[in-house]
């Protein structure tokens, strides 16, 4: 580090992150001089024409609030944007940032916004050339860009506008006044309302995203557990056909009286049938579409496990270390500009993609492109960076390989799929059918094989008029499956198709609804509290919780990002509806209160009970909290008819019921979450599993 | 109509069941024609039976089903 330069009529940049800042400070020029002040990092350039000040924020530093310090009051409209330690007790450090850019603002004739191009990005920065900066937003510039490289941000930076985000920033800061007002409002609503009955307190909250999507879990868990199924039938024969066997199926999938079933096998066991009609159809399947956020979310989520949350937070890292562009996108479409044999070429470099990269290079590129499109950043791609690449931790490599193999497979061939249908004739009454299925040409498949799987059935090679014999028929009884639980996966699209929240905010809004223990599991099921809320929001403000006016709402805020609507209309609905909701809900308090109260014990009832005490199989075993040693354990309601059941868990970080036990011993799992830790234990200490392990 | 509690989860309802339970029952009623239907020969008992044995089925069809069982409900207006 350096000492401070004497700078003066400087440009300064404002920055969204310290690593973009690094990166940009890098790309303008090679004289650069750092200084770092309380633990903040200043970048001093100096290049043939100019001078720069590079400094960066900590994602928002300004956030809305009032200067009221009781929090149960409401409701709240008197809003105004302070500093975010002003608001929240653990943003101390925010505090020195904004004093340092404060300072730094004094000496600077030019201001650019330079943080991510999104609604986020430029609300960021324009609070801060605003508050800490005291420019006019007017009088500055925006840096667009949606990769770390250099060569995109020494274009973003010749290339500088005005107010060429003034969308974005109305969309944004109208999105936070409107979600401001809808969850302080509400949720403190909520909290008050237990405060109206004895032994009352807990933390709960509502959105004007959050409510609808929980009422989307609620809504499944409904028709799941009110499911009733139905029996059908199916039968299968095997055929035999020029010394080989092979499986055909009855013509009609399902067969939905047992007795039908049974005629089928009657009449059709040992029977000899006529090949019919060969049908064979080529199907062209068209490579994939680049990622955007929910894509890339999806796909991670099906591939890896990975919740949205996590893959957007890794994605975040990949590009700012400049290997991927933008992740916050809703675009399926790469931008015009770029050189995609460039990014071939340097991809090329790294042994994994060295063979197909050479095969596609050898061809002339075009992308297969999907419909939805972003004006603000292109889909996700590799940029063709790839210092630093061998340093990636293990989730960062996997993201990574699926963003460059997807990338790969949108230029490569449509795969060819060869469908065989066999029409098998008995006795002119009953039709079997044998279907197979293979790939003649796999194209885009060879670029993504490690992440889609072409699975083929073979058959053998029919002519029409051949005979086969049907030489056991097998009827099996079938239920209809009930509809499926969400996972985080499913959830997210479901959001997206409904239009609710935005790419950026819908993984967030998931998790939220996990930390209110309003949800739970891998298969997303709601807890008491969770169908409690929704019930209790119902009846006595049905609106809360309408996706038709989120929906809505999301509309008019898109139309003010393209400049297409004024701030003002969707702000005076938004005053409208929370003034109704809230007087619906404030006529009714202690009635909510009870509601939720009762609905908060069960859920922490139900978190606690494990499961049958595996000792004596009549208790059951339950979390107990000591009061004297303030330990917890795992023992058996039973304990007092003889049952001597005990079991340790940790005593730091969260612990939650899976309803799941293990494998081996049958012993409860609980899921164990110490700050960014997370894991799955089994209960009996003496488990043979762990027994292996410690061996 | 006036509040009653639920006789399985003694939620506040307005008939013997809760809105949930009601509306596994009405499901239960619903689908006793496709099941007589499918396997002809089928008692109301049967069914309800069926019902809870069948892992398919959700958690409250099954509670309704056990009620309905031990209360020997339906049996005279369903079982045609």
């Amino acid at each position: 580090m350096s000492e401070k330069p004497d700078f003066k009529n400087y440009t300064l940049v404002i920055c969204e992150k310290s690593d973009a800042a690094k990166r940009i400070a890098e790309a303008l020029g090679d004289n650069v001089k750092t200084i770092e002040k309380k633990g903040i990092k200043i970048y001093f350039i100096t290049n043939a024409n100019k001078k720069y000040v590079i400094c960066s924020a900590l994602g928002h530093l300004y956030g809305l609030g009032n200067y009221r310090k009781d929090r149960k009051v409401y409701p709240v409209f008197d809003l105004m944007w302070l500093p975010l330690n002003h608001i929240d007790k653990n943003k101390s450090n925010v505090h020195d940032r904004i004093k340092i850019i404060e300072e730094l603002a004094k000496n600077a004739n030019e201001f650019v916004n330079a943080c991510d191009y999104d609604v986020e990005g430029s609300t960021i920065g324009f609070n801060i050339l605003r508050y800490a900066c005291k420019v006019n937003y007017s009088n500055t510039l925006r840096a667009k860009f949606s990769t770390l490289t250099k060569d995109e941000l020494k274009y973003a930076f010749k290339n500088l506008g005005n107010q060429i985000d003034k969308g974005l920033v109305k969309a944004g800061i109208t999105r936070h006044v409107v979600d401001y007002l809808w969850g302080i409002n509400l949720s403190r609503i909520l909290m008050s309302s237990l405060q109206h009955i004895p032994y009352g307190g807990g933390v709960l909250s509502t959105g004007r995203v959050q409510g609808p999507t929980l009422k989307f879990i609620v809504d499944r868990e409904i028709e799941i557990r009110s499911f009733v199924t139905k029996p059908y039938w199916v039968a299968n024969a095997l055929v035999e056909y020029d010394e080989t066997e092979i499986y055909a199926s009855y013509f009609k999938d399902k067969i939905m009286k047992k007795r039908e079933a049974l005629k089928i096998k009657e009449e059709n066991e040992r029977e000899t049938g006529i090949v019919k009609e060969i049908r064979r159809i080529k199907v062209e399947l068209k490579p994939p579409t680049p990622f955007n956020t929910g894509d890339l979310q999806k796909e991670a989520y099906r591939i890896f496990k990975f919740s949205p949350s996590l893959t957007l937070n890794i994605a975040e890292q990949l590009y700012l270390q400049a290997l991927i562009s933008y992740p916050r996108t809703n675009s399926q479409k790469l931008p015009k500009t770029i050189d995609y044999y460039k990014i071939m070429r340097r991809l090329s470099e790294i042994n994994e993609y060295k063979e197909e990269t050479e095969i596609l290079l050898s061809k002339k590129l075009v992308p297969h492109e999907g419909e939805k499109d972003d004006p603000a950043h292109p889909c996700i791609y590799p940029t063709g960076e790839i210092e630093g690449i061998e340093k990636l931790n293990e989730r960062q490599k996997k993201l990574f390989d699926l963003i460059v193999r997807r990338f790969l497979a949108i230029f490569a061939e449509n795969a060819i799929m060869e469908r065989d249908q066999i029409l098998i004739d008995v006795k002119g009454k009953h039709y079997w059918k044998i279907n197979g299925r293979r790939y003649i040409h796999l194209g885009w498949i060879n670029f993504y094989k490690k992440y889609f799987e072409a699975e083929e059935v073979e058959i053998p090679l029919f002519k029409e008029g051949d005979k086969v014999l049907l030489k056991t028929i097998n009827v099996e009884e079938k239920f209809e499956k009930r509809p499926p639980r969400f996972n985080k996966g499913s959830l997210l699209e479901k959001m997206e198709e409904e239009n609710l929240g935005t790419k950026a905010t819908r993984a967030e809004i998931i998790d939220t609804l996990y930390k209110r223990k309003y949800v739970v599991g891998e298969s997303i099921m709601p807890t008491e509290l969770g169908f409690q809320v929704i019930e209790t929001l119902s009846k006595y403000s049905g609106r809360i919780i309408s996706v038709d006016l989120t929906r809505e709402m999301e509309k008019s805020l898109e139309k003010i990002e393209l400049e297409q609507e004024e701030p003002e209309d969707v702000l005076e609905k938004t005053f409208y509806f929370a003034w109704q909701a809230i007087n619906d809900l404030s006529d009714n308090l202690e009635k909510i209160g009870f509601e939720l109260k009762n609905a908060m014990r069960i859920t922490t009832l139900e978190n606690k009970t494990l499961g049958l005490c595996p000792m004596c199989k009549e208790g059951l075993l339950v979390i107990i909290n000591n009061k004297k040693t303030k330990k917890r354990f795992v023992g058996c309601t039973n304990y007092k008819k003889g049952c001597s059941f005990v079991a340790p868990l940790p005593q730091k970080g969260i612990i939650q019921n899976t309803g799941r036990t293990c494998s081996t011993c049958g012993w409860p799992i609980v899921q164990v979450r110490n700050g960014k830790s997370l894991w799955n234990l089994c209960i009996n200490f003496k488990c043979p599993t762990k027994v292996k392990n410690k061996k | 109509m006036k509040e009653k509690v639920c006789e399985i989860c003694k939620r506040v309802g307005k008939g013997i069941f809760c809105e949930y339970h009601a509306k596994a029952y009405y499901n239960i009623i619903e689908q006793y024609k496709y099941w007589k239907e499918a396997y002809e020969e089928l008692t109301w008992e049967e069914y309800l039976t069926k019902l809870i044995e069948n892992p398919e089925n959700g958690k409250w069809v099954k509670e309704v089903a056990k009620y309905l069982i031990s209360k020997k409900m339906g049996r005279v207006v369903y079982d045609d």
